[in-house]
C-alpha cells in the first residue's frame, strides 16, 4: 500500500475494509490500527479485535506489546518515525509520542481489557457473562463434542427402544433399512452438526420440523399426497396416444417392431389393473420406460427420415412428437418420483435426527457442557434478544467502539449474523461503532468449517452502505519475489474460477525467485522395485519370506520420495536465501513441505529418514499415532492388566528394554501360562550360580526387576509420577535416543516428553487412575483431530531451525519459508460431498433459505441442481484458494511434485495450473527463474552448546507422616495446656474438649496453688510468657507469677514424669532460671512443675 | 482502657529491614519490660515469628522479655467457638434449598449459582459492605453502575441476590459473619495494647477486626509500603511498577534508577518452548543453588502443572520439595476410589467403572493379592466373553463359577448394600459413603494414607456439620455436591522435610530465601485475581464498595517487590509455548524487565539452558527377521495363519510362533465381525432345517429365516435398539438369500454341511509335518458327486472380485485343499448385495496346487532357518506395530532385501 491508503485504513475516525493479498502485512496493519486506537483515546475495553485462530489472536497481541514496549523507551527521533510509518503527521505524531509513551502500561491496567480473541473466544466470554435470567450459568465449554454425541446416542436408543412406535424411531428404523446403519448415522451427525442453522432455518426456533418440510416441498417441487404416476395414467387421451404410438411403431425398424411389442403388453396391463382397481400402476409405467426412455432414463434419439417417412406413411410427424411429448412426460415423472424419494428421506432424516439432537440437549443440559457449535447458536440467542443483549453487554463492561475483523474470509454465515446482531444495535443509540475488516477471500480456505469467502464481498458492501466504509485493495506483497508473483499472476489471471484475482505485484523487486515443476513420476519409474517384488516366488506366486506385498501407488509414492529427498540435500548448503542477515546458504528449516492430505505422508517421512534429513511433522492431534506412545501405553496398560500378554511384549520390545526376538522365543517355549510369570522365571534363573550372580544383568533381568518395581508403584503412584519413574530408573530418554533414526530423534523425544506432560493434564490430574488414564488415551485417539493431543514441541534452541517442516496447506496459512514443496501435486481427487447438509444461505440474509440432506450424486434430483452448481463452484473455488496459499508461503523458491495416476484422473489439479502457468510465462523444462546462486556452507546453525549438569545435592527427608498430634499424650497435653490458659485469662471455654478442661478447672481449685492463680495472692502473674535470654536463646514460660517476693516460674506437665523425665525438666527449668534471672536482676527466682494430679514440685 | 483510642498505623518500608524496624518501633513503644509482655502482638503467620524474635533481641542487645506472639485466627479461636454461625456446607445447602424452592434457575445450575452466592456474600461480609435493605434501592444502584435502563434481565438478577442475600443474612450468621463477631467478643476482652504487623496491604477483614480493636485499646499496626523504600531495590521496584498510578512516564521514571539496584547478577527470566523444558530449567537452576550452597529455595507454584512436573525432576536426585499448599483432595487416589466407586453405582456397574474400581489398591486389600490378580483377570475375561456392557447382578450370576471373581463381585455388592441410592439427606449420603467405604475393606489403607486420613476427616467434619439438615436430595444431586467439594478441599501431605519448599505467591510475604523461583509467570497464571462473574463489573463493584482490580494488581506487584527483594537469587520463568501457542509473559515481569533493560541495557531475559545429557552410543535397529529352529516352527496353521504370513512373515511370527493377540474387548455394540458370525449362524440353523428348498414356498421359508434371525438379533435389539440397524440389514437381504439359494439348486447345488472343521496333514521334505486346518463354513454338493466350499462374506461385490483374483489371498484354497478332491467350485458368497451372488474362483484345484507347494516351500524354508522378516504394507492396523518396530527402521523393506 503506498501512503495515502494507508492513512486511510489507520485513520481511527473511518471504518475500513481492506482486501489484501497474501504476504501485504495484513497483521502489520491490524496492529498498526489497534496503536492508532488506542493513540486516539479509545479505551482498551472498547477494542473488540477477533481474528481466525487463538494462535493467531495470541501472535497479534504479542506483536502488540512488543510495539508499546519498543513506543515506551525508543529515543525519540526513532520513535517518531515509528509513529509516523503508522499514518501520523509529523506535527501529530510529536504531539502524541507522551502518549504513546505510556499505551504500554494503560494496556496492562486497563479495566476490562482489550479483547483481542477468535469468534468463540469471544462467545465463550458472552457465555461467562449471561445473566441468571438465561439459564446458562455453570456451562463448561468442552472440546471433546465426541462423548456427547456417544451418550446422546445411548440415550436416544434407550428413548426408541421404550417407544418404538415414536415418529422418530420409526424413521430411524426406516433409516436404517434403507442406507444402512453407517450412512443413517453420517447424516445425522451432518444434521447434528449443523444444528445452529438447522435452528436460523426454523426461524430461530419458533417454525417447527412441519414448517421445514413445507418448504421443503416447495423446494423439491413435491405437493402433498402427489401420485405422478397415477397423475400421468390419469391424463386423457394417454390410452389413444400410446395405442397410436404402437400401432406406429409396428411399423416401424425391427427395434421398434420389438418395442410396439412391449408397449402393447403394458397397455393391457394398465387396463387390467385399471379393471381391477388396483391404484399400482409402477409396472406399467417401469414397462413404458422401457419403451420410451433410454437405459439411463432419458428420451430415446429418434430423427426424421425419409426411409422412415415411407414407413410410417405419412404420419412420422406425429410419431415424432408423440414420442417425444410422452418420453418427456415420463422424465418429467420420474423426476418428480426422485423429489418424492429425496423429500421422503429428507422428512426422516430430520425427525430421527430432531430425536436425536433432544437427547443431545438433555445430556448436555444434565452435566452442564457445551461444545462450540452450541457457543455460536447461544451467541446468537442471546445477542438477538432485545432484552438480554444490552444487559449482557453492560454487564461484560463490554460496548465496543471500535471492531477489528482479521481473516474475515473464514467467517460463516452465523458468525456474521451474530456480528451483524450486535452491530445494528448500535444503531439506536446513535453512535455506531468503527468497524474495521481485513481478509483475503483468496485464502478463504475453511469451507468445511463453513466458512464462506461470498461473506466478505457482502460483509463489505454493508459497511461501505451502512458505515461509510472506506474500501482499499491492497495487491502488494512483501513476502514473495517477483518471479513467483508472475507465476501467481499467470496462474490466477486465467482461471476463470478464480474471480476477482487482481494482478499482484511484488514489494522486494530484486528478490530472487524460482518456481520449479518437476516432472510426475510415472508409473514406469520404479519398475525395477516391482519387478524385484514380483520374482522369486514358485510358479508365479510370491515368496511371502522374501518379496514384500506391494501396492503400486506406493511405488511411485516412494519414487516421489526420493526425489524429494534427493532434490533438498541439493538445495540446502547451496541455494542462496534471503535471510534477515543478508543471503546465506539454505538450512534445513528454510524448507517447507505442503500437503493436501496427511495420510500419505508416512512415505515421504520414510524418504527423508533415509537420506538423513532432519524433519519435523507438524501435525496437529497425532501423538497418541505415534510408536513412542503407543509404547507408552502399551507399558501402562499392562501396568494395569498384567494379563495382557501381548501390551507386556510390547513393552519389552521398545527401546526402553530392547528385548530381541531370540528372547522372546525363548519366553515362548515356557510353560507358564502368563508371559509375566514367563519373564519372572527366566529372569531368575540367572541366580543359580555365584558366578551368574556376579554376572551383569541380563536385558530380560533388566525388564524383570524394574517391571515388577514399577507394577508395585503403579498401585499408589498418581500417573504422571509413575511415568517419571519410568522415565529415570528406565533412563527411557538415553535408550529411545540411542536405537532411533537420527533424523527422528528430536520428533520422538518432544513425543515423549508430550506423552508425559499429556499425563498431567487429562481431567486436570483429577480422580488419578491408571484405569482411568488408559481408557482417557484410548478415548483420545479415537476422538477427532480437534481434540486429540497433538504431537510435542520440538524445541527451538537451533533445533526446529535445522529442521524441514512438513505440514497441510491448511496448517500452512500465515507462516512463510523461503523454499517451499507442494508435494502430490497431480492429485486432483476430491471427496465430494455426500451425506451432508445441503443449505442455502445467501450472505447477508438472516436465515438460510434452503436446508435439506444431500446424499449420493445418482440421489441429488434436478429441483436443487442451482444449489449444487454453487457448491461445485464454491469447492472449486477452494481448490484454487487452497493452490493460491500454498504458492504464496515461498517466499523466494516454490517446487512442486507429483505422481502420474493410474486411471486418466482428469480432475483439474495443482500440477496441471502450474505447468499451464509457466507455458503461458514461456517458461522451458518447467522452471521458471533465474537459478538460485549457489554458495557453500556448513548446513544449519550450530547448536546451543549444552551445559554440564551439576552434581546433586540431595536434600530434605521424608518424616513420618503422623507424628506428633498422632501422640495422644501430647495431644492431651496441648489441651491440658490451653485449658489452663484459658481459663486463667478468662477466654471462653466453649468447644474445649471435656476432660482436660475439668482437669484445669480441679488444679486451680487447688488450695495450695491459689498462690499462683487467686490474683488477689500475687502481684502479677503472666501466662506463656516468652523471652529471650543473653544467648539469645528463645525461651516461653507456661506462667510466670510474681508473689511479691519471688518470681515463680511454672511449667505444666502432664502425667507423671520418671526420673529419666525429670533430668530434662530440671535442665529446661534451669535455663529458663537463669534467662529470668537476668531479666529480673537480683529478683529471688524458683522454678517449679505443676502436675495434671495438682503437685506442685519444686525444682532446683 | 481508654475508649476510643486509635488505630495508629505505622507504614514502614518493605523489604528484609521491615521487620527489624517492626521491631525498634514496637521496643520504643513498650520499654516497660512487664507491660510489653502482657501486650499482644499479632503476625499474620507464625512462620515470621522466629525472624521478628531475633529483630527485637538484636533490637535489645541483650536479656528481653517479648510481646506475646500470636496470629489473628488463634486469637480469634476461642471466641468464634462461643459464637453460634452456621457451617459454610449447611449454608449452601441451605441456599441451595432456597433457591430450588424458587425455581429461579435451572436443576443443573443450582450448585454453580449457589456457589458464587456465598462467595458474593462472604466478599461482602469481609468488606463489611451490605446491600440496600430494599430492593427498589438496590436495582436503582446497579442501574446506575451498569448505565442502564432495568430490563427484566436486570430486574430478575437483582431480586435473585437480593433475597437470597436477606435470608442469608437474616437467618444464623454465617462463618464470614461469626468470625467478625468473635473479634468483636475478642476486642471487647482486650485490656493491654495491641501490636499488628501486616505482610501487605491492610486486608479487608484486618482492618474491620484492628479497628473495632482499637475502640477498645491502642492498636499500632506496621504495614509495609513500598513508597517508603529508599534503597535502590526499593527505586527499580517503583519505577516498574509505580504505588499511586499516575506521575511520571516510564522513561522518566526508568532514568531515576540507581546503579546499585542492578539485578543482572541476581536475577533471570526465562521463557521455555514446552513444560518439560521450563521444568528442566527449574531443576537445573535448583541444583545450581544447592550445589552454591543455597538452602533455603522456595518454588512459587504459579503454574501448578509445572511446578509438579518441576518437583518430580527433583525427587529424581532426592532433592525433595515440602508442600505448603497442597493439592486439590480430587487429585488424590483416595479421590479416584471414591469417584470410581460411585461411577460403578451410578452406571450399575458399567465394566470400565468395575475393573477400574477393582484395581484400586484401596479395594479389598486383604483379599490375596495373587487371587485378588486372578478375579481380576477372570472378570476382565468374563465382560468380554458374555459381552457385558454394564449389570452388577448378570455380572454376580456369571462370577459364580470362579471363585477369585466372585470373591471380589461380593466385596462390591456388600459395599452396594451400604449405599442405597434413595434420596437422603447430605449427612444421610456421607454416611452410606462412609459405611460403603467399610464394606469394600477400604478403611485401614485409608487411615494408614495420608490422603485418605484426610477424606476421613473431611467425611467426618461434614457429617457432623450437615447432621441438622433434613431435606433429602438425591444420588444424582448429591455427587455434584461431593464432586465440587472435593475438588474445593485441600490436602497437604506433611510427610517431607525440606528447605526447599513449594508455595504460592502470597504465602512469601516477608520470608527470606537464598533462592525463589517463579514457575509459570505468564499472563494467565501470574495474574491478580479477577472478580467472580456476578458483579465482575468495575462500576458495580465501586458502587457497593468492593475492592476493584486496581487494588488485585497492586497487591502481586507489592508481592513480587517483596519477594524479589528478600531473596538472594531469582529466577522467573514461563512457558511461553502451548500447542503450538504463544503465551505471553505476566505484565509484570514485562515492565520489570523493560525498566531494568533501560537502566541496565539488559532486560533480564535469559537464554533457556540445555541440560547436557550422556548419549549412549547409537546402535540403529535393523529391520527384524527373527529365525526360528525346527522345532519351534509351528506344525498347524490356518487360513488366517497363513493369510497373516502372506501380508507379513513378522506379524506371523508375532501372533502365530510367540502366540500373541490383542486381548478380547467388551464391544459396547455389534460390530461388523459379531454380525457376519450371527448370520453364519443363522445360515446354518436355517440349513439345518431346510437342506433343501424344494418347492416350498416362499413364505414359509421366509418366515423359518426370519425367525432364526430374530432368535439372534432380538437379544440384541433388547439390549440395544439401534441394534435393529444390523437386524434390518440383514432382513432386507433374505428373500435375495433364498432367490440365490433356490437358483443353485437349480443347478444342481444343494447344500450338504456347514461349519465343518477339518485337518489335512502334510509331509514336509525334512519329514515334518504341517497340518492344515480350518473350519468351512459350507459345503454344497453338486452333480456327479462334485463338491463347492463356500464362504460367507459380507464385503461388497467389487472387493471380493479383487479378492478372488488375488494370488495372496488364500482362504478359498485353503478350504480348498482341506476338503480334498473333487472340488469343482470354490466361491465367496456376497450376502450383503441387493442380489446375493457367489464369486467364483476359476479352476480352484489348480489354484490351490500351486498354494500348496507355496506353503510346503514356505515351511520347509522356516525349518531351515528362513527369516521371518517385517515387510507388511498394511501396517496402520497391524497390533503387531510395536513388535516389529517398523516406524523406526530407516529404509522401506522390500527395497532392499
Ligand atoms: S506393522 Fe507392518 S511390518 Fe510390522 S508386523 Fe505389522 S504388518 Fe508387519
Amino acid at each position: 500500500m503506498s501512503e495515502a491508503p494507508i492513512q486511510r485504513a489507520l485513520d481511527p475516525a473511518l471504518s475500513v475494509v481492506v482486501e489484501a493479498c497474501a504476504g501485504s502485512g495484513k497483521t502489520w496493519l491490524l496492529v498498526s490500527r489497534l496503536l492508532r486506537l488506542l493513540l486516539a483515546g479509545a479505551r482498551p475495553g472498547e477494542i473488540l479485535a477477533i481474528t481466525y485462530t487463538r494462535k493467531a489472536a495470541r501472535e497479534i497481541e504479542e506483536r502488540l506489546r512488543l510495539w508499546l514496549r519498543q513506543l515506551a523507551v525508543l529515543p525519540e527521533p526513532e520513535a517518531l518515525r515509528f509513529l509516523t510509518d503508522r499514518g501520523l503527521a509529523d506535527a501529530e505524531a510529536a504531539r502524541q509520542l507522551p502518549r504513546a509513551r505510556g499505551l504500554l502500561e494503560a494496556l496492562f491496567e486497563a479495566e476490562p481489557p482489550i479483547t483481542i480473541t477468535t469468534f468463540h473466544g469471544w462467545f465463550a466470554r458472552l457465555m461467562g457473562g449471561a445473566p441468571l435470567s438465561t439459564g446458562m450459568a455453570g456451562f463448561r465449554l468442552t472440546e471433546a463434542a465426541g462423548p456427547l454425541l456417544e451418550e446422546a446416542w445411548e440415550r436416544f436408543a434407550r428413548h426408541c427402544g421404550k417407544s418404538p412406535e415414536a415418529p422418530e424411531a420409526r424413521a430411524l428404523v426406516s433409516l436404517f433399512s434403507q442406507i444402512g446403519q453407517l450412512r443413517t448415522r453420517s447424516l445425522l451427525h451432518a444434521f447434528v452438526e449443523r444444528r445452529a442453522e438447522w435452528h436460523a432455518f426454523l426461524d430461530d426456533g419458533s417454525a417447527g420440523l412441519d414448517e421445514a418440510l413445507a418448504r421443503l416441498e416447495a423446494d423439491l417441487g413435491v405437493l402433498p399426497g402427489q401420485d405422478p404416476i397415477a397423475d400421468f395414467f390419469a391424463q386423457p387421451g394417454l390410452t389413444a396416444n400410446l395405442e397410436t404410438v404402437a400401432r406406429l411403431l409396428a411399423l416401424n425398424t425391427a427395434t421398434d417392431q420389438n418395442k410396439a411389442i412391449q408397449l402393447r403388453a403394458a397397455l393391457e396391463m394398465a387396463k387390467t389393473a385399471k379393471m381391477a382397481g388396483v391404484a399400482d400402476l409402477h409396472e406399467c409405467y417401469a414397462a413404458l420406460r422401457g419403451v420410451f426412455l433410454t437405459q439411463a432414463g432419458s428420451p430415446c434419439a429418434i430423427k426424421p427420415s425419409a426411409a422412415q417417412a415411407k414407413r410410417l406413411q405419412g404420419e412420422e410427424g406425429l410419431y415424432l412428437s408423440l414420442r417425444q411429448q410422452i418420453a418427456e412426460d415420463l422424465v418429467r415423472v420420474g423426476e418428480t418420483l426422485l423429489e418424492t424419494r429425496i423429500l421422503a428421506l429428507n422428512r426422516e432424516v430430520f425427525t430421527a435426527a430432531c430425536g436425536l439432537l433432544a437427547q443431545l440437549e438433555a445430556s448436555k443440559k444434565d452435566s452442564r457442557q457445551m461444545d462450540f457449535t452450541d457457543l455460536e447458536w447461544h451467541a446468537d440467542r442471546l445477542l438477538a434478544d432485545p432484552e438480554v443483549a444490552p444487559f449482557l453487554q453492560a454487564r461484560l463492561d463490554a460496548r465496543y467502539r471500535h471492531i477489528l475483523l482479521d481473516e474475515f474470509q473464514d467467517t460463516n454465515p452465523l458468525q456474521w449474523r451474530i456480528l451483524l446482531a450486535w452491530l445494528e444495535a448500535y444503531g439506536a443509540d446513535g453512535s455506531p461503532p468503527r468497524v474495521f475488516l481485513v481478509g483475503d477471500p483468496k485464502q478463504s480456505i475453511y469451507r468445511f468449517r463453513r466458512a464462506d469467502y461470498r461473506i466478505f464481498t457482502h460483509a463489505s458492501g454493508w459497511l461501505q452502505d451502512q458505515f461509510g466504509a472506506v474500501r482499499i485493495e491492497n495487491d502488494r506483497t512483501f513476502r514473495n519475489a517477483p518471479a513467483l508473483v508472475e507465476v501467481v499472476n499467470a496462474l490466477f489471471s486465467h482461471e476463470p474460477d478464480f474471480l476477482g484475482f487482481r494482478p499482484q505485484t511484488a514489494v522486494r523487486s530484486t528478490l530472487p525467485g524460482r518456481v520449479e515443476l518437476l516432472p510426475l513420476v510415472s508409473v514406469e519409474a520404479p519398475a525395477g522395485a516391482e519387478a524385484a517384488a514380483g520374482e522369486g516366488g514358485e510358479g508365479g506366486l510370491r515368496d511371502p519370506l522374501h518379496c514384500a506385498p506391494s501396492l503400486a501407488e506406493d511405488l511411485r509414492r516412494q519414487a516421489e520420495a526420493r526425489l524429494l529427498a534427493e532434490r533438498l540435500q541439493a538445495i540446502v548448503g547451496h541455494w542462496a536465501v534471503q535471510g534477515e542477515k543478508g543471503t546465506r546458504p539454505a538450512h534445513w528449516g528454510d524448507v517447507l513441505i505442503l500437503t493436501r492430505r496427511r495420510t500419505i505422508l508416512p512415505e515421504y517421512e520414510r524418504a527423508l529418514r533415509d537420506a538423513g534429513i532432519p524433519y519435523l511433522s507438524v501435525s496437529r492431534g497425532g501423538l497418541l499415532r505415534t510408536l513412542e506412545a503407543a509404547d507408552l501405553a502399551a507399558l501402562l496398560r499392562w501396568l494395569a492388566s498384567p494379563a495382557d500378554d501381548l501390551a507386556l511384549v510390547h513393552a519389552l520390545r521398545t527401546p526402553l528394554f530392547g528385548i530381541s526376538d531370540g528372547d522372546l522365543l525363548v519366553l515362548a517355549g515356557r510353560e507358564e501360562p502368563r508371559w509375566w510369570a514367563r519373564l519372572q522365571a527366566e529372569a531368575g534363573q540367572g541366580a543359580a550360580s555365584l558366578d551368574e550372580l556376579l554376572a551383569p544383568e541380563t536385558p530380560l533381568q533388566r525388564a524383570a526387576r524394574l517391571l515388577a518395581r514399577w507394577q508395585g508403584l503403579a498401585n499408589f503412584l498418581p500417573v504422571h509420577d509413575l511415568l517419571d519413574k519410568v522415565f529415570h530408573e528406565g533412563e527411557l530418554i538415553a535408550r529411545y535416543r540411542a536405537v532411533v533414526p537420527e533424523a527422528m530423534e528430536a520428533s520422538v523425544r518432544a513425543n515423549l516428553e508430550a506423552f508425559i506432560a499429556l499425563s498431567l493434564q487429562v481431567d486436570a490430574g483429577r480422580y488419578p487412575s491408571l484405569p482411568r488414564f488408559i481408557d482417557e488415551l484410548g478415548r483420545l485417539a479415537r476422538a477427532g483431530d480437534e481434540e486429540a493431543p497433538d504431537e510435542g514441541v520440538i524445541l527451538a534452541d537451533g533445533e526446529a531451525a535445522g529442521r524441514v517442516r512438513i505440514m497441510t496447506i491448511h496448517g500452512a496459512k500465515g507462516l512463510e519459508a523461503p523454499i517451499v514443496w507442494l508435494i502430490d501435486a497431480r492429485n486432483g481427487r476430491q471427496r465430494r460431498d455426500s451425506d451432508c447438509v445441503l443449505l442455502d444461505w445467501p450472505p447477508g440474509e438472516a436465515r438460510p433459505r434452503h436446508f435439506s440432506m444431500v446424499t449420493r450424486k445418482d440421489e441429488q434430483g434436478s429441483r436443487r441442481e442451482a444449489m449444487f452448481a454453487a457448491e461445485e463452484a464454491a469447492r472449486v473455488r477452494e481448490d484454487l484458494n487452497l493452490l493460491y496459499v500454498a504458492i504464496t508461503r515461498a517466499s523466494q523458491y516454490f517446487l512442486a511434485s507429483g505422481i502420474q495416476p493410474s486411471r486418466g484422473g482428469t480432475d483439474p489439479n495443482p500440477w496441471e495450473r502450474i505447468a499451464a502457468a509457466l507455458e503461458r510465462l514461456g517458461a522451458q523444462d518447467g522452471t521458471y527463474g533465474l537459478p538460485p546462486q549457489q554458495l557453500d556452507a556448513a548446513v544449519g546453525p550450530a547448536p546451543a552448546l549444552p551445559e554440564a549438569l551439576p552434581p546433586a545435592v540431595p536434600i530434605g527427608s521424608f518424616r513420618d507422616e503422623t507424628p506428633a498430634d498422632e501422640n495422644l499424650g501430647a495431644l492431651f497435653g496441648t489441651d491440658f495446656h490451653q485449658c489452663l490458659e484459658a481459663l486463667t485469662e478468662g477466654l471462653p471455654t466453649t468447644g474445649l474438649p471435656a476432660q482436660p478442661l475439668e482437669l484445669a478447672r480441679r488444679l486451680l481449685a487447688r488450695e495450695e496453688l491459689a498462690v499462683f492463680f487467686d490474683p488477689a495472692r500475687y502481684a502479677w502473674a503472666l501466662n506463656e510468657m516468652e523471652f529471650v535470654d543473653r544467648f539469645g536463646r528463645v525461651g516461653r514460660v507456661d506462667r510466670l507469677v510474681d508473689d511479691g517476693e519471688t518470681l515463680w516460674v511454672l511449667d505444666y506437665k502432664t502425667g507423671t514424669p520418671d526420673a529419666a523425665l525429670m533430668d530434662d525438666y530440671r535442665t529446661q527449668l534451669a535455663r529458663y532460671r537463669s534467662g529470668i534471672a537476668g531479666l529480673w536482676p537480683g529478683r529471688p527466682v524458683r522454678c517449679a512443675l505443676i502436675l495434671a494430679s495438682g503437685e506442685l514440685r519444686e525444682i532446683n | 482502657m481508654a475508649q476510643g483510642a486509635a488505630l495508629r498505623i505505622i507504614a514502614l518500608p518493605p523489604g528484609g529491614d521491615f521487620l527489624a524496624a517492626c521491631a525498634r518501633h514496637l521496643l520504643e513503644a513498650e520499654p516497660d519490660p512487664l507491660k510489653r509482655a502482657s501486650t499482644r502482638l499479632i503476625l499474620p503467620n507464625l512462620l515470621l515469628a522466629a525472624d521478628l524474635r531475633a529483630a527485637m533481641a538484636a533490637r535489645a542487645g541483650g536479656p528481653l522479655i517479648l510481646p506475646r506472639i500470636q496470629t489473628m485466627p488463634a486469637a480469634i479461636a476461642p471466641w468464634l467457638e462461643r459464637q453460634p454461625h452456621l457451617p459454610d456446607s449447611r449454608r449452601l445447602y441451605a441456599l441451595y434449598q432456597a433457591l430450588r424452592a424458587h425455581r429461579w434457575v435451572e436443576e443443573g445450575a443450582l450448585w454453580d449459582v449457589c456457589a458464587e452466592l456465598i462467595s458474593l456474600f462472604d466478599e461482602l461480609t469481609l468488606h463489611g459492605v451490605g446491600l440496600p435493605e430494599n430492593l427498589e434501592d438496590f436495582q436503582a444502584r446497579l442501574e446506575a453502575a451498569y448505565a442502564l435502563k432495568a430490563e427484566e434481565p436486570l430486574r430478575f438478577e437483582a431480586r435473585l441476590v437480593h433475597t437470597l442475600w436477606r435470608a442469608d443474612a437474616e437467618g444464623t450468621p454465617s462463618r464470614a459473619a461469626a468470625r467478625l463477631l468473635a473479634a468483636r467478643a475478642w476486642a471487647a476482652s482486650l485490656d493491654t495494647p495491641l501490636y499488628g504487623v501486616a505482610e501487605g496491604r491492610l486486608g479487608a477483614f484486618e482492618r474491620q477486626v484492628y479497628e473495632v480493636c482499637a475502640e477498645q485499646v491502642p492498636v499500632t499496626v506496621f504495614v509495609p509500603d513500598r513508597r517508603l523504600a529508599e534503597d535502590a531495590l526499593g527505586g527499580l521496584f517503583r519505577a516498574a511498577w509505580p504505588v499511586d498510578g499516575e506521575g511520571e512516564s516510564l522513561l522518566e521514571r526508568a532514568a531515576q534508577v540507581r546503579p546499585e539496584a542492578r539485578l543482572s547478577e541476581r536475577f533471570s527470566l526465562l521463557a521455555a518452548q514446552s513444560l518439560e523444558q521450563e521444568a528442566r530449567a527449574v531443576a537445573l537452576q535448583v541444583r545450581r543453588w544447592l550445589g552454591e550452597g543455597r538452602r533455603r529455595i522456595v518454588l512459587v507454584a504459579a503454574d501448578r502443572v509445572a511446578s509438579r512436573r518441576a518437583r518430580a525432576l527433583l525427587e529424581r536426585d532426592g532433592v525433595l520439595v515440602e508442600d505448603e499448599t497442597g493439592w486439590k483432595l480430587s487429585t488424590t487416589r483416595v479421590a479416584a476410589l471414591i469417584h470410581a466407586w460411585l461411577g460403578v453405582l451410578g452406571s450399575d456397574g458399567y465394566h470400565r467403572d468395575v475393573l477400574d474400581l477393582l484395581k484400586s489398591p484401596f479395594v479389598a486389600p486383604a483379599l490375596d493379592p495373587a487371587l485378588k490378580a486372578e478375579g481380576l483377570e477372570a472378570l476382565a475375561a468374563l465382560y468380554a466373553r458374555h459381552n457385558l456392557v454394564a449389570g452388577l447382578d448378570e455380572l454376580a450370576e456369571r462370577a459364580r463359577e470362579n471363585p477369585a471373581a466372585c470373591a471380589l463381585v461380593d466385596v462390591l455388592l456388600s459395599g452396594r448394600n451400604s449405599l442405597p441410592r434413595y434420596p437422603a439427606p447430605p449427612a444421610g449420603w456421607l454416611q452410606r459413603l462412609r459405611a460403603s467405604l467399610g464394606a469394600l475393606g477400604s478403611q485401614p489403607l485409608l487411615e494408614a494414607d495420608g490422603a485418605g486420613k484426610a477424606l476421613l476427616e473431611w467425611l467426618e467434619t461434614r457429617c457432623a456439620e450437615l447432621g441438622a439438615e433434613t431435606a433429602p436430595i438425591g444420588f444424582g444431586e448429591w455427587r455434584i455436591w461431593l464432586d465440587r467439594e472435593l475438588d474445593a478441599a485441600m490436602f497437604r501431605p506433611r510427610n517431607v522435610d525440606s528447605p526447599v519448599i513449594m508455595t504460592h505467591l502470597a504465602a512469601t510475604r516477608l520470608r527470606r530465601f537464598d533462592g525463589a523461583l517463579i514457575i509459570g509467570a505468564d499472563v494467565d497464571n501470574l495474574a491478580a485475581e479477577t472478580p467472580r462473574p456476578i458483579f465482575a463489573h468495575e462500576a458495580v463493584r465501586a458502587e457497593l464498595g468492593l475492592p476493584g482490580q486496581a487494588e488485585a494488581r497492586a497487591r502481586l506487584q507489592d508481592d513480587l517487590a517483596c519477594l524479589i527483594s528478600m531473596s538472594e537469587r531469582v529466577m522467573v520463568s514461563w512457558q511461553h509455548l502451548r500447542a503450538g501457542e504463544v503465551i505471553l509473559p505476566s505484565p509484570a515481569m514485562d515492565l520489570l524487565s523493560l525498566v531494568h533493560e533501560q537502566a541496565f541495557g539488559d532486560d533480564l531475559r535469559r537464554p533457556v539452558p540445555v541440560w547436557a545429557e550422556p548419549l549412549p552410543p547409537r546402535q540403529p535397529q535393523p529391520r527384524p527377521a527373527p529365525s526360528l529352529r525346527p522345532e519351534q516352527v509351528p506344525v498347524r496353521i490356518s487360513a488366517s495363519g497363513l493369510a497373516s504370513l502372506m501380508a507379513c512373515p513378522y506379524q506371523y511370527f508375532a501372533r502365530y510362533v510367540l502366540g500373541l493377540g490383542a486381548e478380547d474387548e467388551v464391544s459396547e455394540a455389534l460390530e461388523k465381525s459379531d454380525y457376519g458370525q450371527m448370520v453364519h449362524t443363522i445360515l446354518q440353523r436355517f440349513h439345518q432345517r431346510y437342506p433343501r428348498l424344494g418347492d416350498r414356498p416362499q413364505a414359509e421359508l421366509l418366515a423359518a429365516l426370519e425367525e432364526e434371525s430374530q432368535a439372534l438379533f432380538g437379544p440384541a435389539i433388547g439390549r440395544n435398539f439401534l441394534e435393529q440397524a444390523w437386524a434390518v440389514r440383514w432382513l432386507a437381504r433374505l428373500p435375495a438369500y433364498l432367490d440365490w439359494q433356490r437358483a443353485r439348486e437349480k443347478e444342481g447345488w444343494y447344500f450338504a454341511r456347514a461349519e465343518v472343521w477339518i485337518t489335512q496333514e502334510y509331509r514336509l521334505p525334512d519329514g515334518g509335518v504341517l497340518s492344515l486346518e480350518g473350519r468351512l463354513d459350507r459345503v454344497d454338493q453338486g452333480p456327479e458327486g462334485r463338491l463347492a466350499v463356500l464362504d460367507y462374506k459380507s464385503q461388497t461385490l467389487a472387493r471380493l472380485r479383487d479378492k478372488v483374483a488375488d494370488p495372496d489371498d488364500v482362504q478359498l484354497a485353503v478350504y480348498t485343499l482341506l476338503r480334498g478332491a473333487q472340488v469343482a467350485q470354490a466361491a465367496y458368497v456376497a450376502l450383503d448385495e441387493p442380489r446375493v451372488q457367489a464369486v467364483v474362483q476359476d479352476q480352484p484345484e489348480d489354484g490351490a496346487r500351486q498354494q500348496e507347494a507355496r506353503l510346503i516351500n514356505t515351511f520347509a524354508a522356516l525349518r531351515q532357518g528362513a527369516p521371518l522378516p517385517a515387510h507388511g504394507v498394511a501396517c496402520d492396523w497391524c497390533e503387531m506395530r510395536g513388535l516389529c518396530r517398523k516406524d523406526y527402521q530407516a529404509s522401506t523393506p522390500g527395497q532392499h532385501p
